[in-house]
């Protein structure tokens, strides 16, 4: 049975089976029973995302345990981590996520830790401006241009002192950087649909390690 | 002069870190109030609020995390106030990051109050709409665009039969007349990741369903693009869409009052862009011919 379960057929028709069910409705007008399995796969996944979120707990518990035994360099913040992350495990799973300790945890620890990380940005941004948005050719000078435009464009104080800088901006955001940014949407898109049509002629092996079992072969 | 070209060209960065956090603190204690101009994309999300029907389900996802939290409360604080201001409609809150749930009730203990009799979550009411009556709170749902995609498929059968806190939810949602994803009339998202998108892939392109969408200034971008395509109804971009909508629909905030620290810091950015320019040109270029 294990040895049918790793089997590469048997992996193979999985995702050409998964893959129909999920790609065929979302593209044709199917049947019934076809649009049941897709709605069973596709919410199955939110069962299987909670199994991943144990899953990585496991992987990065034996990760840090590993690097705290060999003593590898930064092992303190290593063990720091774990002692955090099953502190609040352990109370959450215990005492409930509404409990007095894992809400204090959250909100004195998480909380103001998070968004300090992120307000630290403008520091940097308002340092990295002066030190490394420089003039050196014609590209950087576009650059510059567009980011020139925009921030006018933004900034109240831009909008009121130079009102003619507002529509050159909107201009730049609503056509240049949507073009481009289409062109991004877009390619993945189309990738998305190649994936499909690989997946369902079972061509894309990488997703189940078989290039790798191959190039051993 | 070369040494003053010498002297903009070394400034060190912590002399930017000490300017931007003095003006950034006066701006913030002492607000000048400048003026604010209101984008048509913002005034159409006010609008699609503003017509809500008695009866309509709106479905408010927090994909909020703490990171992004004090850049996106300016729109939770007045977009969700001006959605419960709205008679008979009926609201559903939803998240799908782990960290979302406490935004909700931040938000609605900052926006509400505890019902009569009560003292702590759920049982708030908001401009007079009280919990289990006019609106749920049904939490973290994992999974993220799995989460979004499988709502989409069976709305019920993810949400199951209980809410957030544990009580039964079958009843009111039987009640409202809420069986699939197709009794959703408007969903209002509030991104840090994106979320949008998924939305507009699981909810837009099957069943039409309006989306109005209020974001940090990093998922902007791609919330334009949907925005231009007409796949999102509206947009409230960062904490300058959030101010423009405390101006509009009344529920005033610190988004407008960072209005101007917002601008001051953009002026820095151009100034500190050209002072480091001088700097190169005048000095370090110069160092690089010789």
């Amino acid at each position: 049975m294990s040895s049918l379960i790793k089997s590469r057929e048997f992996l193979l028709a999985i995702i050409i089976a998964v893959s129909f069910f999920i790609y065929f409705p979302y593209f044709v007008e199917s049947p019934k029973p076809i649009v049941d399995i897709e709605s069973w796969l596709v919410t199955t996944t939110v069962v299987i995302a909670s199994f991943a979120v144990m899953v990585s707990l496991y992987t990065m518990t034996r990760r840090e345990v590993m690097r705290i035994t060999k003593r590898v360099k930064g092992w303190p913040y290593s063990l720091l981590m774990m002692i955090l992350a099953w502190f609040m495990i352990v109370v959450g799973v215990s005492l409930g996520k509404d409990a007095t300790p894992f809400r204090f945890c959250a909100d004195a620890f998480v909380l103001p830790g998070d968004s300090t990380i992120y307000a630290i940005l403008v520091f940097y941004l308002t340092s990295a401006a002066a030190r490394s948005f420089k003039v050196r050719d014609l590209e950087s000078l576009l650059l510059l241009l567009g980011a020139f435009f925009v921030l006018m464009q933004q900034a109240p104080l831009g909008e009121y002192l130079f009102p003619y800088f507002g529509p050159i901006g909107s201009w730049l955001v609503n056509n240049l950087a949507m073009a481009a940014s289409r062109v991004f949407t877009i390619s993945a898109t189309l990738g998305g649909i190649v994936l499909a049509i690989r997946l369902l002629a079972g061509k894309e092996m990488a997703m189940i390690g078989l290039i790798a079992r191959r190039e051993k072969d | 002069m070369s040494s003053l070209f010498k002297v903009f060209a070394n400034i060190d960065r912590r002399v930017w870190h000490l300017l931007t956090f003095i003006l950034v603190g006066y701006t913030l204690l002492h607000p000048i109030g400048l003026p604010l101009k209101v984008s048509p994309e913002v005034k159409k999300a006010y609008e699609v609020i503003e017509n809500l029907k008695p009866g309509d389900v709106v479905l408010i996802n927090f994909d909020i995390a703490a990171f992004g939290w004090d850049e996106i409360k300016g729109s939770c604080l007045s977009m969700i106030p001006h959605i419960f201001s709205k008679e008979g409609v009926k609201v559903i809150f939803l998240t799908v990051q782990d960290q979302g749930y406490i935004f909700i009730e931040r938000t609605i203990s900052q926006i509400g109050k505890p019902m009569p009799g009560y003292d702590k979550f759920p049982w708030y009411e908001i401009q007079g709409k009280k919990y289990l009556q006019d609106y749920i709170n049904i939490g973290f749902i994992p999974g993220f665009d799995k989460a979004i995609a499988a709502l989409a498929q069976d709305f019920r059968g993810v949400v199951g039969g209980k809410d957030w806190y544990g009580n039964s939810i079958e009843e009111w949602l039987d009640k409202n007349g809420i069986k699939s994803a197709k009794d959703i009339d408007l969903i209002v998202t509030f991104d840090c990741a994106g979320a949008q998108s998924y939305f507009v892939s699981y909810w837009y392109v099957p069943f039409k369903t309006k989306i109005l969408n209020a974001m940090i200034g990093v998922s902007a971008p791609g919330s334009i693009v949907n925005y231009n395509a007409g796949m999102l109804e509206g947009i409230v971009i960062s904490i300058r869409g959030a101010a423009e909508y405390q101006y509009l629909s009344k529920y005033y905030g610190m988004a407008l009052v960072s209005m101007d620290a917002f601008s001051i810091i953009q002026f820095m950015l151009l100034i500190a862009i050209l002072i480091g320019n001088i700097g190169y040109y005048g000095w370090e270029r110069r160092k690089e011919k010789r």
